[in-house]
């Protein structure tokens, strides 16, 4: 029995190491003796586990009192006194606190942002298994490309790396959803029967598809639903706007596109695949889908338009996965050489084809904002420095009298953790203003910026972002005065002549520290704006005032044939190109900038030549309305525009951009040329009519690439963009053009209008964020510098006092002084430029990713930002310098 | 050099947390031991509140500091074994402490009788 409450006792002992050494060393020994006296009076109780209850119980109370009793060593009365030592000196604690405030505050804002956009799974089951597949050409140069139909069946079937396999298809586009007599357009999307289930993430309400419903589920030509029963599965949100919310959705019929569809479930609200705008999923059966589109074949293996995703087995790894893929592809470039020759896969992480592509300049703007939290440190510590040799006498007296160091240290850390956890506090409400001011910028391209806030992440952030400056920017001052010796600092009653070599170099260092930091920031800043500079002054091939656009969508039902969405088309441009104020009008299928839109590009070669199979180049195809052209201020070089002539009964015609003029007829004249299209299940010949300039159409800072119009009355689509051009305020031509469209059909929606200015804007919108937010932390970065720098040199120039005294009494000018000072600050300024020089060299490789038209060691932009962080350095020397050159020698020497 | 903080009054420490009003009133009749405030507390409530060391002693440790209870020394204790323990006593503001929060209970329960909300044999 008794060995058994020896061990308890020997347990408990043990146990209490958690707890501060404080307590310990006080009331350890009788901590355990008391335990003893529990363990003995539960023994009798108990006699069998009397000795466990007793530790148990024990045990479990140490679980909540360690933590408290840490927290309780920094209390009282050091706490206390800490406050009261900030309240006694109000400048220093206000200018400590906003520098704090604003680097913490910068770095919670932007932490908050990188997490929500970054950092956070993916909102689905197991998102670490979750890839997306691509199709590779490398000697075309295509990394990322969607993968056929065809292929797709392949993998799907052969491939022993994945769990399940599902594909999309873009573009499917918008359906007309009737609700109460309200009409909503709504962006559907058709999936394959593993969707949800390579996702894995149940529905909110009802259930997702299973094999049967997606069996027969067949898309024809004109994209319209023709087989198979109707029934979809509805995002959270067009539960909640359409449809109030009703618990009864499911198992109901809906309107769409004329049409009864069975709502079969509901996506919880967080589910945003494949997109945030996507509304609706219908199942897609593709086997039995082609025959009836035009491919008699059955799934093509040359269209490359299926976004592919698949989950990875448990234990496989996304190398493994690729590995295994790109040997099926080899073999199926064996077997279909027409098709698949040269391709092969690449498999990708969904978070990496997500969110990658913003992490350059996501980490660019994390490095900046850390380089401004640690010049907050390095300014708070250089005046805790200042602070703590006013101090030193107080420090000196304390220690005479018996304190103990290790107390003192102590005290003066709650100080620098107090301010730390103040400043952080008045940082959230920076963090707060600073993320407003990013989320009003609306930023195009961010995704999931909806999920951005200062929420549990943010603020562990920056608790722990505060502790950890209060320790930074509080530890050497603490070692510092902790290392007081008590005698000196007595006797020379805080005199000594000159801080002594190992203070002063402290602060050199800081000088030093904080103009490199500056100098990269502010480097980093111009080289940005430079480049966006040159991104906006980019011509996009168009004229973008006083252009109105929007999005018709015809629904499948009432335009059941092409030649009914031509006379939409047609009546609809003839009445707005009518109206009073409009002087252009025209519409396309994809609308250069605008995220919405049919965007695919198809394989071409010269009429005459062999059809070079899978190894024919691509160029992008687009249907335009005759006004198209005039519409938008494009520039037929050369030839004629496409006209109302241009009918389903008159030849095939196209115009095409000076891109593909230049690639098919190198130093011939194109006009005139036909040119073979691989599209729509057989390829034709066009005849070029014109060639038009060339348009930025993913964004101003990607090259043109080759572009084919084709007349819309030859082609006819169901979904336009239509463009206005038009002096009128947009608000009101918006009501113009509705009532229009609505005289013509009353039933079919319109959204996404926009100004062609807007979408511009939205376009460079990521860029001017990271611009406009590195140029204010520069800024900041620069403003901190020079205020750390005057505060350094001021306290060197009156550590220096008697020295200067004594110069000046030996006969040395003001001229004299000055420059003894401003040499200081000069060389100090020299060495930190050069350091700053050679970090923003050590980083041109990932700066020069991030950068358009400007090289990342670009001459401008570095002596820009050395003269300027060089004059600001020198203009913060100026005022101690002559501070030091007005000293009254006989007072100076007499200085205390 | 204003060092220590002037000393506070009573009713600055009020109210106290159940723990602390429940050693301070094992301890109001009598100076005691760790072990003995254990004993004391538990049978004064039945042995519905049972104190152990990690909370006894981070409290004591707090008393101390804030002046409200003080050591006295160190013996054996009679009805233990020879071992010796640390007894513990209120000070005065330790005492002033305790009747201030007894008090303001004593104010609550009068509130809650007339607002009838005790029930039996409180009532």
């Amino acid at each position: 029995m008794s060995t058994r409450k020896e061990l308890s006792e020997r347990v408990y002992r043990l146990l209490l190491l958690a707890y501060p050494p404080g307590l310990r060393r006080q009331h350890g020994e009788e901590m355990a003796r008391t335990f003893r006296d529990l363990c003995r009076d539960e023994t009798a109780r108990h006699r069998h586990s009397g000795a466990l209850r007793a530790l148990a119980s024990s045990a479990l109370d140490l679980l909540r009192t360690a933590p408290a009793a840490w927290l309780d060593t920094l209390r009282g009365p050091d706490l206390r006194y800490a406050a009261r030592g900030l309240g006694q000196q109000p400048g220093f604690s206000l200018v400590a606190l906003s520098t704090l405030a604003l680097g913490i505050g910068a770095n919670t804002a932007l932490f908050s942002v990188v997490d929500a956009v970054l950092i956070r799974p993916l909102p689905y089951g197991d998102p670490e298994r979750l890839v997306a597949v691509f199709d590779t050409h490398r000697a075309q140069g295509r990394d990322h490309e969607r993968p056929s139909p065809g292929n797709f069946l392949d993998w799907q079937e052969k491939s022993r790396a994945f769990e399940s396999m599902a594909a999309w298809q873009d573009g499917s586009g918008a359906g007309t959803l009737r609700a109460d007599d309200e009409v909503f357009a709504i962006e559907t999307v058709k999936v394959t029967p593993d969707f949800f289930r390579v996702l894995a993430v149940p529905p909110a309400l009802g259930r997702t598809f299973t094999a049967e419903d997606q069996r027969g589920a067949v898309f024809n030509v004109a994209d319209r639903y023709s087989g198979g029963e109707r029934v979809l599965v509805i995002n959270h949100r067009l539960w909640k706007t359409g449809f109030g919310g009703d618990p009864g959705i499911v198992n109901r019929d809906i309107d769409l596109d004329g049409a009864p569809w069975r709502v079969l479930g509901v996506m919880p609200e967080s589910f945003d695949a494949p997109r945030e705008t996507t509304q609706a999923w219908v199942p897609w059966d593709i086997v039995p889908s082609f025959p009836v589109a035009g491919f008699p074949e059955g799934p093509p293996r040359d269209y490359r338009f299926l976004n592919v995703l698949a989950r990875l087995k448990q234990g496989t790894s996304a190398e493994q996965a690729e590995g295994d893929l790109q040997t099926l592809a080899a073999a199926l470039a064996d077997q279909y050489p027409k098709a698949n020759a040269g391709w092969s896969i690449r498999v990708v992480s969904l978070q990496e084809e997500t969110v990658g592509h913003l992490r350059p300049a996501m980490t660019l703007l994390a490095g900046a904002v850390s380089l401004v939290l640690l010049l907050a440190c390095a300014n708070v510590a250089s005046l805790q420095l200042a602070r703590a040799s006013t101090r030193r006498r107080e420090m000196a007296v304390r220690l005479a009298l018996g304190a103990d160091r290790g107390r003192l240290m102590r005290q003066l850390l709650t100080e620098s953790l107090l301010l730390g956890l103040l400043g952080g506090l008045l940082g959230l409400a920076v963090a707060q203003a600073t993320l407003g001011a990013i989320l009003a910028a609306e930023p195009q391209g961010l995704p999931r910026l909806s999920q951005v806030a200062l929420d549990g992440h943010a603020l562990a952030f920056s608790l722990a972002l505060s502790l950890i400056t209060g320790i930074l920017f509080g530890l050497v001052p603490a070692l510092e005065a902790s290392r007081t010796p008590v005698a000196g600092a007595l006797q020379a009653g805080g005199r000594g002549a000159t801080a002594g070599p190992a203070r002063t170099r402290a602060r050199r260092f800081l000088i030093v520290a904080e103009v490199a930091m500056a100098l990269v920031l502010l480097t980093g800043a111009s080289l940005l704006a430079r480049s966006f500079l040159k991104v906006i002054a980019v011509d996009p091939g168009f004229d973008p005032r006083d252009l109105a656009v929007l999005r018709v969508s015809l629904d499948h039902a009432t335009y059941k044939t092409g030649a009914h969405a031509r006379e939409f088309y047609r009546e609809l441009m003839r009445r707005l190109a009518a109206l009073p104020g409009i002087q252009a009008v025209g519409a396309v299928t994809a609308l250069p900038l605008s995220p919405v839109g049919t965007d695919f590009a198809r394989p071409w070669w010269r009429e005459g030549e062999a059809d070079p199979g899978g190894s024919a180049p691509h160029v992008d195809i687009r249907m335009v309305t005759p006004g198209y052209f005039d519409a938008m201020r494009m520039t037929v070089r050369r030839g004629r525009r496409l006209t109302e002539a241009d009918g389903p009964d008159t030849p095939r015609v196209i115009a095409v951009n000076e891109t593909l003029a230049q690639q098919a007829w190198p130093g011939r004249e194109a006009l005139g040329q036909r040119l073979m299209l691989d599209y729509r299940g057989g390829a034709y010949p066009y005849e070029v009519v014109g060639i038009v300039n060339d348009t930025h159409f993913r964004s101003l800072k990607t090259a043109p690439r080759p572009e084919v119009f084709i007349p819309h009355a030859q082609n006819p689509y169901l979904d336009l963009s239509v463009v206005v051009r038009s002096d009128q305020e947009p608000a009101a031509l918006l009501r113009t053009v509705r009532r229009e469209i609505r005289a013509l059909d009353p039933r079919q929606p319109i959204h996404g209008f926009v100004t062609m200015d807007d979408l511009v804007r939205r376009s460079v919108s990521a860029d001017r964020l990271a611009t406009v937010l590195l140029g204010l932390l520069s800024g900041l970065a620069l403003a901190l510098a020079a205020t750390g720098i005057y505060g350094v040199l001021s306290f060197l120039v009156a550590q220096r006092t008697q020295e200067i005294g004594l110069r000046m009494a030996l006969g040395a000018t003001r001229t004299q002084v000055v420059r003894l000072v401003m040499a200081e600050s000069l060389r100090l300024t020299l060495v930190g430029c050069g350091a700053g020089l050679l970090v923003v060299l050590g980083f041109v490789r990932p700066m020069g990713r991030l950068l358009y038209g400007v090289g990342p060691v670009d001459p401008v932009a570095l002596g820009g930002g050395l003269a300027l962080v060089a004059a600001v350095a020198l203009l913060a020397g100026l005022q101690p310098a002559r501070r030091a050159s007005r000293l009254d020698p006989l007072v100076a020497l007499r200085s205390d | 050099m204003p060092d220590r903080p002037r000393r506070p009054l009573a009713e600055t420490f009020i109210p106290l947390s159940p723990v602390v009003f429940d050693i301070l009133l094992a301890l109001s009749d009598d100076e005691r031991h760790g072990y003995g405030i254990m004993q004391e507390v538990s049978r004064r409530s039945d042995g519905a509140t049972r104190l152990r060391p990690g909370s006894l002693y981070r409290a004591l440790a707090r008393l101390v500091q804030e002046d409200l209870v003080e050591e006295s020394d160190e013996r054996p204790a009679p009805d233990l074994d020879d071992e010796r323990r640390r007894y513990y006593r209120l000070t005065p503001l330790g005492q002033k402490v305790a009747s201030a929060e007894a008090r303001r209970l004593a104010g609550l329960l009068r509130a809650a009788r007339a607002k009838k909300v005790l029930k039996g044999e409180h009532a």
